[in-house]
């Protein structure tokens, strides 16, 4: 089937009525800032994994008293995460875009191996679409049987944008465009505004931070251009436009748009960009967190998965930290408002 | 004299109303059985806070069933004797019976809706299960209306 003659109907998003009350019967399952507070301030790793058994996470503490790693049982978490999602789509062409992004990810530790000439096969993520041999077999040996077009295309692009430019980051934004673009296409063919705009959002977010690292690296703004991703809400231009403004006077430039919050709370502390990474992450689940308003559809099922996906990565980083002693403040810094 | 072609006719407005407000009942509890279903999965205890919300979009089946049961006795079918119905008599029958058909349909159907997204609030917020009761039983009005006016004209109707 043809993405563009792909859409689904008013009366295809009442047949996600199962889906939707068993999300929102697992939402209250979510962590709170009180859950997370509790893992922040737990003396040690043992006092923190109590804490955790008391939540949704009980299963995996039990795995953790019985000897697994926490790799393996975060990996198992994040299992019954895409098998829920597996269980509950009755559009795939929709929710495979979730798995997409692990393409995504271990196409850049394939190509990054391979320019960089290093092993990095332990950065490999097993949710993709494509196995990662497949992909392999494409950057090696130029054999494309199987993959998509997109993938293709990136693929063949990526290599071509390195061998001009020998530059990693070049190798993220190729890869990132050729993934947005294509999301976008799918979202739209099936008539999701609410996850094109999650894209878009993304996309502008991306843009945002990208443009606050060249202004703090000195760089040209012919190379700001290039590393501008097209498709968001607000056109590469408009950066282009301010980039040699002042840091003080750029939080007016964005009162007009969706982030004037963001670019407030994210250029507060001037040159640390740590403030912006929180910001962007904040705008991103509040704009997920808007999915509790349809009643019916994928969205909601969409936006519950990537909620949990994100308190899973926090969760993980709080229990690796505890594990590593690290400095709860360097945790606390970075997590997202809603959990603080 | 029992006219066979108005009595018919009668009989058709009464299974009109019987089959469309049953329909829309019957595709009315399927929404909201299925978001109970998904929460229930997850949360087995709120079988009970859910139970009415799933089975509110059922009543206009009943008032369906209802209007066909009046009109059954008008005409004398439960009785064993038939009265003596006239082709117009009939028609007026027939579209005595329209109002809770057609109202009975739709509004089970976007009962069903409110419904289930009344489910998703109990799955969150179950303490709020009465106010999503509330907004379903807004619907319900106009089916109880619907009800109303197949009665009255029903009723207006003489026979005999």
């Amino acid at each position: 089937m043809e993405l563009t003659d792909y859409t689904i109907s008013f009366s295809g998003k009442l047949k996600y009525a199962y889906g939707v009350g068993r999300v929102r019967a697992l939402e209250r399952r979510l962590l709170t800032k009180g859950d997370f507070a509790k893992l922040l301030e737990a003396k040690d790793l043992q006092e923190a994994l109590r804490a955790l058994g008391e939540t949704d996470y009980s299963q995996a503490v039990l795995g953790a008293a019985e000897g697994a790693s926490y790799e393996e049982i975060f990996r198992a978490k994040e299992g019954e995460l895409f098998s829920l999602l597996e269980e509950l789509s009755l559009d795939p062409e929709v929710t495979d875009t979730l798995r997409k992004r692990y393409d995504l990810h271990n196409l850049k530790v394939l190509l990054k191996a391979k320019f960089g000439e290093e092993d990095l096969d332990y950065l490999f993520l097993p949710w993709g679409t494509e196995g990662v041999d497949a992909l392999q077999r494409a950057i090696d040996e130029g054999d494309y049987r199987g993959l998509p077009p997109w993938v293709v295309e990136a693929i063949q692009e990526t290599i071509s944008s390195w061998e001009e430019s020998q530059d990693p980051v070049v190798v993220d934004l190729t890869l990132d465009r050729h993934l947005f673009s294509h999301l976008l296409t799918v979202f739209r063919a099936a008539k999701l505004d609410f996850l094109s705009g999650w894209i878009q959002r993304e996309i502008d977010l991306l843009n945002l931070k990208t443009f606050s690292r060249l202004r703090l690296a000195g760089a040209e703004l012919v190379e700001l251009r290039e590393s501008l991703i097209d498709g968001g809400g607000i056109e590469p231009e408009f950066y282009m436009g301010i980039f040699a403004e002042p840091w003080e006077t750029l939080p007016s430039r964005f009162v007009t748009t969706l982030y004037r919050r963001v670019v407030e709370e994210g250029f507060s502390k001037g040159e640390d960009l740590a403030p912006l990474e929180r910001a962007c992450r904040d705008y991103i689940l509040s704009y997920l967190r808007k999915a509790r308003y349809t009643p019916f559809g994928i969205e909601p099922i969409y936006a519950y998965f990537l909620i949990k996906e994100e308190e899973l990565r926090w969760v993980r980083a709080v229990i690796l930290g505890k594990e590593n002693g690290l400095d709860p403040k360097f945790i606390r810094k970075r997590l997202p408002s809603d959990y603080l | 004299m029992v006219d066979p072609f108005g009595l018919a006719i009668a009989i058709a407005g009464a299974a009109l109303a019987a089959f469309m407000a049953g329909t829309g009942s019957a595709m009315g509890i399927g929404l909201p059985g299925q978001s109970a279903a998904g929460v229930l999965s997850e949360d087995p205890e709120k079988f009970g806070s859910l139970f009415l919300l799933v089975v509110l979009p059922g009543t206009q089946g009943f008032y369906g069933f209802l209007a066909a049961f009046f009109v059954m006795m008008k005409v004398g079918l439960l009785g064993g004797k038939l009265n003596p119905i006239t082709m117009l008599q009939g028609w007026q029958i027939f579209f005595a019976c329209a109002p809770i058909a057609v109202a009975g349909f739709f509004s089970a159907i976007h009962q069903g809706k409110v419904c289930a997204a009344g489910v998703n609030l109990v799955a969150k917020r179950p303490e709020q299960a009465m106010k999503g009761v509330v907004y379903a039983a807004m619907v319900e009005t106009y089916a109880v209306l619907g009800l109303l006016v197949t009665f009255f004209l029903l009723n207006g109707i003489k026979i005999g």
